[in-house]
């Protein structure tokens, strides 16, 4: 969703696209604010209404009522700034702001102030959820701006306005307003974040309409979507019209359930948690982090989970400003053309990618990593890790790096012409698989099922490709902090899992690849396969020892 | 290719693999084959995709075909060892639309037979598809030219077919199976009594080619 997604991308502009007008009763448009490349349909709302862009967030407009009542009471906002203004607002605006937003906040926490027109059903209170996250998130880097502007002395009357409310945010209070260190500011936003967020109780603020703003102009580079062939298109959206669902992730399901979120238990109140976390530390100290690595494998925030691959895949370490840019401007390759012929198969039944702006995104960012890693230059699988990571809401640029992180860090020479790096991962599972379920691997063996048979998607595609997608998040959330280890682990939670059937029900190559290709989903419940996967141990020197045999 | 347990020895299991440039429509051909079905959802195929069909023939055979789909990039080639193995018939896949996928051709056979190493190399069963002919205005590749390649390979029989309007995918896969089935009654011969172990093994192979 516009909110589950671009954590990065907020907090640097989010403060720009609050309320406009604070005195209209319907204001839901952001077309005034500066067109915003990355935003994009929020996949929740994808369904009947909310396929074009004009159609206002209506369970919202309630919402926003009772905001701007109570904005029209309050000084004005900050309204159509861009970031940079923003930063250099005064002290005073921010303190506002802060003021504003404590009021509402107060407001909310008796929900009988807020009285919503109609009853919200089961799609509405998914929609709020993801909103809610999107407003933690806005608090937040509010909390930023708060502390990083200067503060130069505060007039009389603003701090007459917002003086306690600072003072009990933990904020400079009015009297003894000076500057604050740089060093100390992020600590501060933080805690001030952190209190805003507690005062909200995370559950019943709701501040920004999804906006679907303008889609960017593909750029010269790219092939037209035109060139595909008009019946081509027309048997697409017959398809389409046969959508029964879209789940909560953005697919299309085309008959039985959508998937359902995983549980990740008190994540909403953990949110909060993770963003202080991830503000505090770097990749290294969380990685080191028991209690990290507990939170870790629980299952991370929807809306923590952008930042987190970000940081923890080390696209944080690796990325260089304007780097992704420069690549894109680079002449075309030959390579162009077998990642044309992959772009529309990559996430075919996500809406990101039938509809939204995915196959664009995903094309731009395969072709800057051919020109990144020519000797890599692009393979198959690479792209469902790029759309993993534009699915949870990475925005472009960090998708990129995301990519050249995990390939560079975590699956080594995954990619190379000769797959090598593959084929040596697929000969340790093996190993392992013969060390822990030797009846199994004998079977197996007998078969003349061999682990580059079943495994190749597992590991190529990290699982994206095999798991159900609640699943595959809960995965990659401990592979992104943990690396290629997880992927052992996995391969072999999925071994057990399954033991007894391919033993029991599997007599032939046949029915063992059947299985193993086509894992079904309900066996491979995220919890479930969490918790097989943390009963198999395996240590990094093991694995390193088992590489080394070659 | 073997027998699976089956009293009449009528029902035989067979291995054929797709083999082709990615995005010729190897998925598509395989689904249509087996479930009839076509969609424009497919996922470029990674490693290899596995279903199996039970075919009868018609003449009072019966065959259990697995359907190999591989993947289409270039560098996937190196991993196909571990799923050429043991194939009995190959389904050499392109896209009449795209000359160069025709021209891979070649490549894809001389690899598939380097790692397979079948006795006879002349003689095994190919099949040649050339696929998406629903789109004849973006023709690129003629019938004709195809034909040739086939007759110069040792007369590998030539399908156009269209795995979405469900245009001879059937007749091809039945050609192959049926030519598959027709190199095991060949080699039969040969395996009507297990192989014992023998000091003059060498003699007996140098019989049976010799046949």
């Amino acid at each position: 969703m516009a909110g589950s997604t671009q954590l990065a991308h907020n907090s640097r502009q989010t403060s720009s696209t609050q309320h406009s007008a604070p005195s209209s009763q319907t204001v839901v448009s952001h077309a005034a604010d500066p067109p915003e490349p990355k935003a994009r349909m929020p996949p929740s709302t994808a369904h009947g209404t909310a396929t074009k862009s004009e159609s206002p967030d209506v369970s919202y407009v309630d919402r926003f009522a009772s905001y701007t009542d109570l904005a029209a009471k309050s000084p004005p906002l900050h309204s159509h700034r861009s970031a940079p203004q923003l930063l250099q607002d005064s002290y005073s605006q921010t303190l506002e702001n802060a003021v504003f937003y404590s009021q509402a906040i107060q407001q909310l926490r008796h929900p009988d102030t807020v009285a919503p027109r109609t009853r919200p059903g089961k799609e509405d209170i998914r929609q709020r959820r993801a909103r809610n996250v999107t407003a933690s998130r806005e608090v937040f880097s509010l909390g930023l701006d708060f502390a990083n502007v200067e503060h130069p002395p505060l007039p009389t009357q603003q701090a007459a306005v917002g003086g306690r409310e600072a003072v009990s945010l933990g904020g400079a209070s009015p009297r003894s307003a000076r500057p604050v260190r740089p060093a100390t500011r992020h600590a501060h936003a933080r805690r001030i974040a952190t209190r805003l967020l507690m005062r909200a109780g995370l559950s019943r603020i709701a501040i920004r309409v999804a906006r679907p703003g303008p889609e960017p102009e593909p750029e010269p580079l790219c092939v037209d979507d035109a060139a595909e062939p008009d019946e081509l298109q027309h048997l697409r959206e017959e398809r389409r019209k046969q959508v029964k669902h879209i789940d909560h992730y953005g697919f299309m399901h085309f008959d039985g359930e959508p998937a359902r979120p995983a549980s990740v238990p008190g994540a909403e109140g953990s949110e909060a948690k993770w963003q202080t976390l991830l503000g505090a530390f770097d990749a290294a100290t969380l990685r080191g982090s028991r209690k990290v690595k507990r939170l870790v494998q629980t299952g991370v925030p929807e809306s923590v989970r952008p930042r987190f691959y970000y940081l923890m895949t080390g696209a944080a370490a690796l990325e260089r400003a304007g780097e992704y840019q420069r690549l894109g401007s680079l002449g075309a390759q030959p390579i162009f053309d077998i990642i044309e012929r992959d772009i529309s198969r990559c996430y075919p039944d996500h809406t990101l990618f039938v509809d939204g702006p995915g196959q664009r995104q995903l094309r731009r960012v395969l072709r800057a990593y051919a020109q990144y890693n020519p000797q890599i230059g692009y393979c198959q699988g690479m792209g469902r890790l790029v759309g993993l990571f534009l699915i949870t809401g990475l925005t472009e640029e960090r998708a990129f790096w995301a990519l050249a992180a995990v390939v560079h860090n975590y699956i080594p020479r995954y990619y190379m012409p000769d797959l090598g790096g593959l084929k040596q991962h697929t000969q340790v599972f093996e190993r392992l698989l013969a060390e822990r379920n030797p009846r199994l691997h004998r079977h197996l063996v007998e078969q003349g099922c061999d682990a580059l048979m079943y495994a190749t998607p597992w590991f190529m595609t990290v699982f994206t490709l095999s798991l159900p997608w609640p699943t595959v998040l809960r995965v990659w959330d401990w592979f992104a902090y943990r690396g290629t280890k997880v992927l052992f682990r996995v391969a072999l939670a999925i071994t057990d899992i399954a033991s007894d059937h391919l033993l029991a029900e599997c007599p032939t190559v046949a029915e063992l690849l059947g299985f193993l290709l086509h894992i079904p989903p309900h066996t491979v419940d995220a919890d479930v396969l969490m918790q097989a996967a943390l009963r198999v141990k395996v240590s990094e020197r093991h694995i390193a020892r088992l590489m080394a045999l070659g | 290719m073997y027998n699976r347990n089956h009293p009449s020895r009528r029902y035989t299991y067979i291995k054929a693999i797709i083999l082709g440039d990615s995005g010729v429509g190897k998925t598509s051909l395989m689904h249509q084959y087996v479930r009839g079905t076509f969609t424009t959802q497919y996922r470029a195929t990674i490693g290899a995709d596995f279903m199996k069909k039970d075919v009868d023939l018609g003449d009072g055979r019966a065959a259990e075909v697995a359907c190999w789909d591989t993947a289409g990039q270039e560098r996937f080639q190196s991993l196909g060892v571990a799923f050429y193995r043991g194939a009995d018939c190959c389904i050499l896949c392109f896209d009449v639309t795209n000359t160069r996928s025709f021209e891979n051709l070649e490549s894809w056979r001389d690899e598939f037979l380097i790692q397979v190493g079948p006795r006879d190399p002349e003689s095994f069963p190919f099949v040649v598809v050339g696929n998406k002919i629903d789109m004849e205005g973006k023709r690129a590749v003629s019938q004709k030219r195809a034909m040739e390649w086939c007759a110069a390979k040792g007369n590998i029989p030539y399908f156009e077919t269209s795995a979405k309007k469900d245009i001879n995918v059937d007749e091809a896969f039945r050609t192959m199976v049926r030519n598959a089935m027709d190199q095991e009654t060949e080699t039969d011969i040969y395996s009507e009594f297990p192989d014992p172990i023998r000091i003059d093994a060498e003699d007996q192979e140098t019989q049976g080619c010799a046949c």
